[in-house]
């Protein structure tokens, strides 16, 4: 029997496949979204409140997203600054905005996160699912600190010192945080003790290469392979961020305080370790002085140190090796089957980026060729 | 044949930087970031254009020697007709040597995967050589690795 994905973003890749083909994107004009936006907020808060400024923003390799003030002359807020985050016609990634907004919800208080206000499930509003949250101060990256468009490599420089316990404090805190009364009605819960989470995961990350990728590739079917021949049980089940590196926060460039987690749209219910090895991989770190910083910010075994001190969760190598395997896996098929797919089909708005993106798929697939060479030689040596 | 394709790619890559970009409004910072993307991928495409078709021939050639090698595995069956047709010359077109291409590896690969292991050791040399095909097919893109890749030529030449 074929292993489960979960129906939220079942129903994304459902979504992604019967508009494949049928339609291409087309640049949505800024006064047609005022229009849907003032629509969505008169369904959510009736009258008495105004649109102001209204603008696109950019950076980000999969929402499309748009910035404004609202204005209510009789609430206690009276102007608050926020963000329409709308799924693309298709993304990178496809997931569902209302795994997103519950989630965000249910970590408001334990971590700094943007306040989530509404969500349209639905194509009803927007033509597609999207979500509205506050817009939240600071920086992703230092204005000194380099880095892509998607805030892979970010170096964080003199602000490392004080961003690196933060990061590694919110990330235990979200893994030992309790999920269990918050509504994640979007979301299935996996059996502690068993392999469900993992299986859920591989089952759609293999569907979306079957679904994406153009010619078959060598690494992904050895990947494949072994992630399914080894699968670990989870020993207890965390929230998972699932995309959590640097430039995926906020920081106040003055105090160096993380004013806000973002990019909660790959979140599930699964194995901390997931997001340990993300935090860890290769590419999205940084070389500086000789030491190799994870995510730029925190060398390998003073995070692991540190976040075992401040969970009281272990940390297990094989376990580790095998999410980052994992990890890999599924950035290669986003990046290496998903990107160059939507650009063929001109299904999103970043056409140009999605041709790009697969430079960092094929960086992994390096990484990865070199665990799958380790792995051969160990079962080869008994 | 003159202006080459180097020649018209670069051109644009010029206008676009001395002009149009300098253009934008500050505020357009989606339509800034676009064009950036724009210009780097036409340095990108400078740097590979030319090795499209020997890519392919290559990619190919090393997707028929491993179902050739699989065939000689007990069990095997490989359908016949991708071995017997020869590999296209450079006289073909690319459109046509990337079809045989991604024939071959999807069969190479299918056949490799069924043998639960015996032909893991193959499969994985033969990713090996691809990456190094990939990584400096990409190196302009920035994600590199260390040591940074050679050029495309350097990696397809080493093979010819």
């Amino acid at each position: 029997m074929a292993a489960l994905i979960e129906p939220s973003l079942a129903a994304a890749l459902d979504r992604k496949m019967a508009l494949r083909g049928k339609v291409e994107y087309t640049p949505s004009d800024v006064s047609l979204i005022a229009e849907q936006l003032n629509r969505f907020l008169t369904a959510q808060i009736g009258q008495g409140f105004e649109v102001r400024n209204l603008n696109a923003l950019s950076g980000g390799a999969s929402m499309e997203q748009y910035v404004f003030d609202l204005y209510r002359p009789n609430a206690d807020r009276q102007l608050v600054k926020m963000i329409l985050r709308m799924s693309p016609l298709c993304s990178v990634i496809e997931t569902c905005r209302l795994r997103e907004f519950q989630i965000i919800r249910a970590v408001a208080g334990v971590l700094p996160v943007p306040e989530a206000f509404w969500v349209s499930d639905s194509d009803e509003y927007f033509g597609r699912p999207a979500l509205i949250c506050s817009f939240n101060p600071g920086v992703a990256s230092p204005k000194d600190g380099g880095g892509k468009a998607t805030g892979l490599g970010t170096v964080y420089g003199k602000h490392r010192e004080k961003l690196a316990p933060q990061y590694v404090r919110h990330l235990a805190a979200l893994h030992t945080m309790d999920w269990r009364d918050k509504d994640l009605s979007a979301l299935v819960i996996p059996r502690e003790g068993t392999s469900d989470a993992v299986d859920w995961s591989l089952a759609h990350w293999d569907r979306v290469w079957d679904e994406d990728a153009v010619e078959a590739h060598p690494t992904i079917a050895l990947a494949r392979a072994w992630l399914w021949r080894n699968r670990p049980v989870v020993d207890h089940i965390s929230l998972v961020h699932g995309d959590y590196r640097n430039g995926n926060f906020l920081f106040d460039e003055n105090t160096d305080e993380i004013t806000a987690i973002l990019d909660w749209e790959a979140g599930y219910l699964g194995d901390r370790h997931m997001d340990l090895a993300y935090a860890m991989l290769p590419g999205y770190g940084t070389l500086e002085g000789g030491t190799y910083y994870c995510a730029g910010l925190v060398e390998k075994n003073a995070f692991i140190e540190e976040y075992t001190r401040l969970s009281g969760l272990s940390v297990d190598p094989e376990r580790l090796r095998y999410y980052t395997v994992l990890n890999m896996y599924w950035a290669i098929i986003a990046c290496c089957a998903t990107g160059p797919k939507l650009a063929a089909d001109r299904m999103t708005h970043l056409d140009t980026m999605m041709n790009i993106v697969p430079g960092l798929g094929f960086y992994f697939v390096n990484e990865l060729n070199a665990i799958l060479l380790e792995e051969q030689q160990h079962d080869a040596d008994g | 044949m003159t202006p080459t394709v180097n020649q018209q790619l670069a051109s644009m890559k010029a206008s676009l930087e001395r002009s149009v970009i300098p253009a934008l409004p500050a505020e357009a910072r989606f339509a800034q970031e676009q064009a950036g993307m724009i210009a780097a991928t036409l340095a990108w495409l400078i740097d590979v254009q030319e090795f499209e078709l020997r890519y392919e021939r290559q990619e190919a050639a090393d997707y028929y020697q491993l179902l050739a090698d699989l065939a000689e595995i007990d069990g095997v069956e490989i359908a016949g007709e991708l071995l017997s047709t020869p590999l296209l010359s450079a006289d073909n077109s690319l459109a046509e040597i990337r079809k045989q291409s991604r024939e071959l590896k999807q069969a190479a690969i299918a056949a490799a995967i069924k043998l639960d292991g015996r032909a893991d050791a193959k499969l994985l040399a033969v990713a090996q050589r691809q990456s190094e095909r990939e990584q400096a097919w990409f190196r302009m893109t920035g994600f590199t690795s260390s040591p940074a890749p050679g050029g495309i030529a350097d990696v397809i030449g080493a093979r010819a």
